[in-house]
């Protein structure tokens, strides 16, 4: 009897729905890659999920991917949150996201990896990638062995949430541990054009120097 | 208008206590749970004090405090005993060092008490400290025959009943914070009407300690609004707040302070200047505060914001950046703290004191 009474106690218990959890990352810095002596002031910051569960190792970013809050970029990566450092001056340079979130609003399962992205657009920032933007996404599996031990302490689990509760990450810069190095951080990929940009553009070059010639 | 789901009353009653002038005064509020909801309390009310006296010496071997003016109490009265004496009590210090801690009674004679105390805390105990004797409140206590909430009617535990979940373990006099973050509750409670009395599971749990500034939390399963009257003594001196700092990241639930509405800014002696937060860096977050205010009605909700210390400019900011020194908090609130890995397990205490006794 006290079995069924347990069994019933942890069904119900159990029903009460997995409701919202609050999200936060917080840390700093970000460097170009031709300047690591002054962090970035001003940049774009994104939450990336990768609905496959990867390690973000095989990522990239593309002429005309859609960086937009709660918006997916393709079938497999989505953009929990878009933002930017901040550009208040006792907070200069860091980032800083907050949001509650319910998994089924998203069609998360939990367990999905989700990893930070900085990126610098070579021109104002509509929305879209465009070629030339330089850019780094950092999740905790990225990190090597050799530089693991500077994370001792540090969360290495930065997967979506299977239960209620506060959630907070950091990503944070420095030379001594628990800190990780700011390779990690620097924006060391640069968003080429696509082949049939480069074709479009052989395309106008032949056309302009035909019409001179014919002229 | 936006309709405040939680709504509290709160007033001061004058006292009537049956040991003399130093009575505390009677407190009320009125929680409001609805429907499928979870609604946080913190227990700052006390029950009455049943003695309140001043110390005359004490034993610094073994725990033992003589209180002046004979109370002559029979032996044992304020021992805990599941048996003979299931009333358990506890000594809150109103003035002197350590003022604010309470103390579990392990044992009295006459006019003396055993209590459950380290001898690095009785020897700041002094003579003439004043002390007041409590008994705990317990689910009998605190909503005796279930009191307003919703029983159990059928032969289900849980089913339709209003659930009181508790996050703390009271063990033998000690609270202990289930370690880790994101801790579910410890313990989850429902007054079976088949029974008349107080379950935990299939346990019998009438007599169970919530102790002196817990956190409790209630879920509505009904269709229906209840408000829950809550009665009990104001503290008259300050509350103390015992964290034992772990190895990894550590969630502390914590009840408001006090029995009044305070500002975020009022909590700094008791969170900052005692290291029980350690200061942020503008793009460290260390440790963190959470507030649970009940203004989100949902299951399991989340909290209502979170703050940090920022270290170089000495005010709290809330999780956009944004100046808090100003947020208030109502005594309904509870709080959280999540505190960052720490090299040793090492207890640390937090002092409040009300606007109320600073102003006297």
């Amino acid at each position: 009897m006290k079995n069924l009474f347990a069994i019933l106690t942890s069904c119900i218990l159990s029903a009460a729905a997995f409701g919202e959890y609050s999200f936060s990352m917080s840390g700093g810095y970000f460097y170009a890659a031709d300047d690591l002596e002054n962090y970035l002031t001003e940049a774009n910051i994104a939450i990336i999920v990768d609905r496959e569960k990867g390690d973000f190792s095989d990522f990239e970013l593309n002429v005309g991917d859609i960086i937009s809050s709660t918006t997916a970029m393709n079938d497999r990566y989505f953009v929990l949150e878009s933002s930017t450092l901040s550009s208040l001056p006792e907070f200069s340079g860091t980032m800083n996201i907050s949001m509650n979130i319910e998994n089924s609003t998203y069609s998360f399962t939990g367990g999905e990896t989700f990893a930070v992205l900085c990126f610098v657009p070579s021109e104002t920032f509509t929305g879209q990638i465009s070629a030339g933007t330089e850019y780094v996404v950092f999740n905790p599996q990225m990190v090597t062995e050799s530089d693991v031990d500077a994370l001792s302490g540090e969360s290495f689990d930065w997967v979506i949430p299977t239960s209620e509760g506060e959630y907070f990450y950091r990503l944070i810069t420095g030379e001594d541990a628990p800190y990780i190095p700011v390779k990690y951080t620097t924006l060391s990929n640069v968003v080429i054009p696509e082949p049939a940009w480069f074709a479009a553009a052989f395309g106008a070059l032949a056309l302009f120097f035909g019409l001179r010639r014919r002229s | 208008m936006k309709l405040r789901a939680l709504s509290v009353l709160c007033f001061f009653l004058a006292a009537q206590a049956s040991w003399g002038a130093e009575s505390s005064p009677v407190g009320a509020c009125q929680i409001q749970l609805n429907p499928k909801v979870d609604t946080y309390v913190s227990v700052n009310f006390t029950r009455t004090p049943e003695y309140q006296g001043a110390v005359a010496s004490l034993n610094a071997d073994s725990g033992i405090v003589q209180l002046g003016n004979n109370p002559a109490w029979a032996s044992n009265c304020f021992a805990y005993d599941e048996v003979s004496q299931p009333k358990r009590y506890y000594a809150k210090f109103m003035d002197g060092a350590l003022e604010g801690e309470w103390f579990d009674i392990r044992a009295n004679t006459g006019d003396t008490l055993t209590l459950l105390i380290s001898a690095e805390d009785l020897a700041k105990v002094g003579v003439g400290d004043n002390l007041q004797i409590i008994p705990y409140w317990t689910l009998d206590t605190l909503f005796p025959e279930g009191g307003v909430l919703d029983k159990v009617t059928s032969g289900i535990a849980y089913d339709g009943g209003t659930i009181v979940f508790k996050y703390t373990n009271f063990n033998d006099g000690v609270v202990e914070h289930p370690k880790g973050v994101n801790i579910p509750a410890s313990k989850s409670f429902y007054y079976f009407a088949k029974s008349n009395c107080w379950k935990s599971g299939v346990e019998n749990a009438g007599s169970e300690i919530i102790e002196p500034n817990a956190v409790l939390k209630f879920r509505q399963q009904k269709n229906y609004s209840i408000n829950v009257p809550f009665v009990g003594a104001v503290p008259m001196s300050a509350t103390v707040f015992n964290i034992k700092t772990e190895t990894d990241h550590q969630d502390y639930r914590l009840a408001v302070p006090t029995t009044t509405k305070v500002k975020l800014s009022d909590l700094t002696p008791m969170l900052i200047s005692t290291g029980i937060i350690e200061p942020s860096t503008s793009r460290d977050m260390r440790d963190i505060l959470f507030l649970y205010d009940n203004s989100k009605q949902t299951l399991n909700p989340s909290a209502t914001d979170w703050f940090f210390f920022l270290e170089s400019t000495s005010k709290w900011y809330n999780s956009k950046q944004a100046p808090s020194d100003d947020v208030e908090i109502g005594s309904d609130a509870t709080l959280m703290i999540r505190k960052k890995p720490q090299d040793a397990q090492t207890v640390i205490k937090g002092k409040f004191t009300p606007e109320y006794l600073t102003n006297q």
